[in-house]
């Protein structure tokens, strides 16, 4: 589902690497965590997984497309497959509940009848079915946040990115929607999410995939945040793990 | 692609931006105007021109009795003399140029007078001995009329030859100076509408960032991203060149009727209807710049 092959990203400017000669791959349906500190990468990795940037080496295969020989006409359609929610929330303001669902799915020129159909399943799904006519002002964090996942959802995408979808919920609040990613992944939607939250990552053990100075230097399955290593050969430590 | 959806969305960025919309709408709406006012000087002046033209002659005056010496040093023209400017008129090289002539004899030119004054004290002074006779030349087109004064102009017994289209020139030459200066204040006012288009679209695009992220992520196609946009330029920009062309209507209205009322119609040759056609291409002349504005203005938002 997801290959980096060397793939290594420097930003104008900068005078270390975002990512050196990363390596990774994502098969269908995993719930992959990446974590580690600010600035070590993992949001550099979800912006080449949806092609927001490009590599300036090696290669980056998503979803079967090699997305550095991506033309740019392209990327609307190979977007459409991935669904992305982040910390922020990103709805508009001024649409409801249900607009906000909606209009992902009329920008991608859905007919009306499927979008009538689609918006309130949803909606069902993560549990907003009779908060559809409210605004994001008047939803809670956790509400908020349900909603995105809706509108990231509607289009159903085979991969779906997370950028600290978390970060500004209460633990409750973290928890219901982890919940709700783990059944999405359990029907079958591939998972990568980026986060700083310890707790989660020990609760959920899943593969954890651990970035540090724009190197990957822990991949674990069912693993914990900052877990010791138990097998050498899978592990490559890193700085922090020295520490 | 949803007319709907896309002319919601163009509604929403007109909504959040109105103060800039109605200095649009303005601009587009004087812009447009002078635009259309020149257009319409234009028509007035190509259709005054031709009926204008149509009437006027080059008149060949020739030498008579009571002709200046200094003019004509030979005396009043001879039969003669009158043949061969007739045979001149006929010849290969001039009867191209040259649609119709008439010859007046002193006679004939006494009895027009006359038609013209009708019977008063002045007439009783003039007797028809006094008057020159001459040729009337229709020309194929009177901007030739160098012609004739070069094949005629040295001929004995013509004592002066006048060209009626010469009157006229003055006439047009403050038409068409009208004409260019409007003209010229509509480009300003053109290329002003067009940057004001070009901000505003800037300003909404910006506001609507949110809202364009949104529509890269989940994979709409830059044309989708773009045509919201396009359509609020162009709505707005066509809704002041409208409002610009039921001014003008009005405008010409107005000034046909004051004409009419000064008896100056003989110098009017357009009607309010002449101003129908003109708005319309100005609407479609707006759509054009505000696509190109609106287009230029959010191609750097656009980057997917």
């Amino acid at each position: 589902m997801i290959r980096f092959e060397s793939v290594s990203k420097v930003y104008k400017g900068a005078t270390t690497p975002a990512l050196d000669e990363v390596s990774l791959n994502i098969d269908a349906g995993e719930f992959a965590f990446l974590v580690g500190p600010s600035g070590s990468g993992k949001s550099s990795l979800l912006r080449l997984m949806l092609r927001e940037e490009r590599a300036d080496e090696g290669d980056v295969l998503v979803l079967g497309s090699n997305l550095n020989k991506m033309p740019g006409r392209r990327v609307p359609e190979f977007r459409r497959q991935i669904g992305a929610v982040f910390q922020d929330f990103r709805l508009l303001p001024y649409k409801n509940v249900y607009a906000n669902v909606a209009f992902a799915l009329n920008v991608l020129g859905k007919s009306r009848a499927f979008i009538e159909t689609a918006v309130p399943d949803v909606l069902r799904l993560v549990g907003l079915e009779d908060k559809a006519k409210q605004f994001p002002r008047e939803l809670s964090g956790g509400e908020q946040q349900r909603v995105a996942i809706a509108r990231a959802l509607a289009n159903r995408p085979k991969l779906l990115l997370a950028d600290e979808p978390t970060g500004n919920l209460d633990p409750n609040t973290t928890d219901d929607i982890m919940s709700l990613l783990s059944r999405i992944n359990l029907a079958g939607t591939t998972i990568v999410m980026a986060t700083h939250d310890r707790r989660i990552v020990d609760q959920m053990r899943k593969r954890v995939i651990q970035v540090s100075r724009g190197k990957i230097v822990r991949d674990q399955f069912d693993a914990g945040y900052k877990e010791l290593p138990t097998d050498q050969t899978d592990v490559i430590p890193g700085p922090e793990d020295l520490l | 692609m949803k007319i709907g959806f896309l002319l919601g969305e163009a509604w929403a960025g007109i909504r959040s931006n109105l103060a800039m919309v109605f200095a649009i709408i303005i601009v587009s709406l004087v812009s447009f105007s002078f635009a259309s006012i020149a257009a319409l000087m234009q028509l007035q002046v190509s259709e005054m021109r031709g009926f204008w033209f149509d009437q006027s002659r080059v008149q060949v005056f020739l030498c008579a009795e009571t002709s200046a010496e200094e003019l004509c040093p030979q005396g009043a023209i001879t039969q003669d003399q009158v043949a061969a400017i007739g045979l001149q008129l006929d010849s290969p090289a001039l009867s191209l140029y040259v649609e119709s002539y008439e010859f007046f004899d002193s006679e004939a030119v006494y009895n027009q007078l006359l038609g013209q004054l009708g019977p008063s004290e002045i007439t009783s002074y003039i007797f028809p001995q006094q008057l020159n006779q001459m040729f009337s030349i229709k020309l194929v087109n009177p901007a030739d009329s160098d012609l004739v004064l070069e094949a005629l102009g040295g001929f004995s017994g013509v004592e002066v030859i006048s060209d009626q289209s010469r009157y006229f020139d003055q006439i047009f030459a403050f038409f068409d100076f009208g004409s260019l200066l409007a003209a010229a204040v509509a480009a300003v006012m053109m290329l002003t509408a067009a940057l004001l288009i070009f901000t505003t679209i800037r300003l909404s695009a910006l506001a609507r960032a949110r809202e364009i992220s949104i529509m890269r992520l989940v994979g709409a196609s830059a044309t989708m991203i773009q045509i919201p946009f396009l359509l609020e330029g162009v709505l707005i920009t066509s809704i002041g060149a409208a409002l610009g062309g039921v001014a003008t209507y009005f405008a010409v209205g107005y000034l046909v009727d004051a004409a009419n009322e000064a008896n100056l119609s003989l110098f009017v040759f357009i009607d309010q209807a002449a101003v129908w056609p003109i708005a319309a291409t100005m609407v479609g002349l707006a759509a054009v710049i505000a696509t190109v504005a609106s287009g230029a203005s959010i191609q750097k938002v656009l980057r997917v």
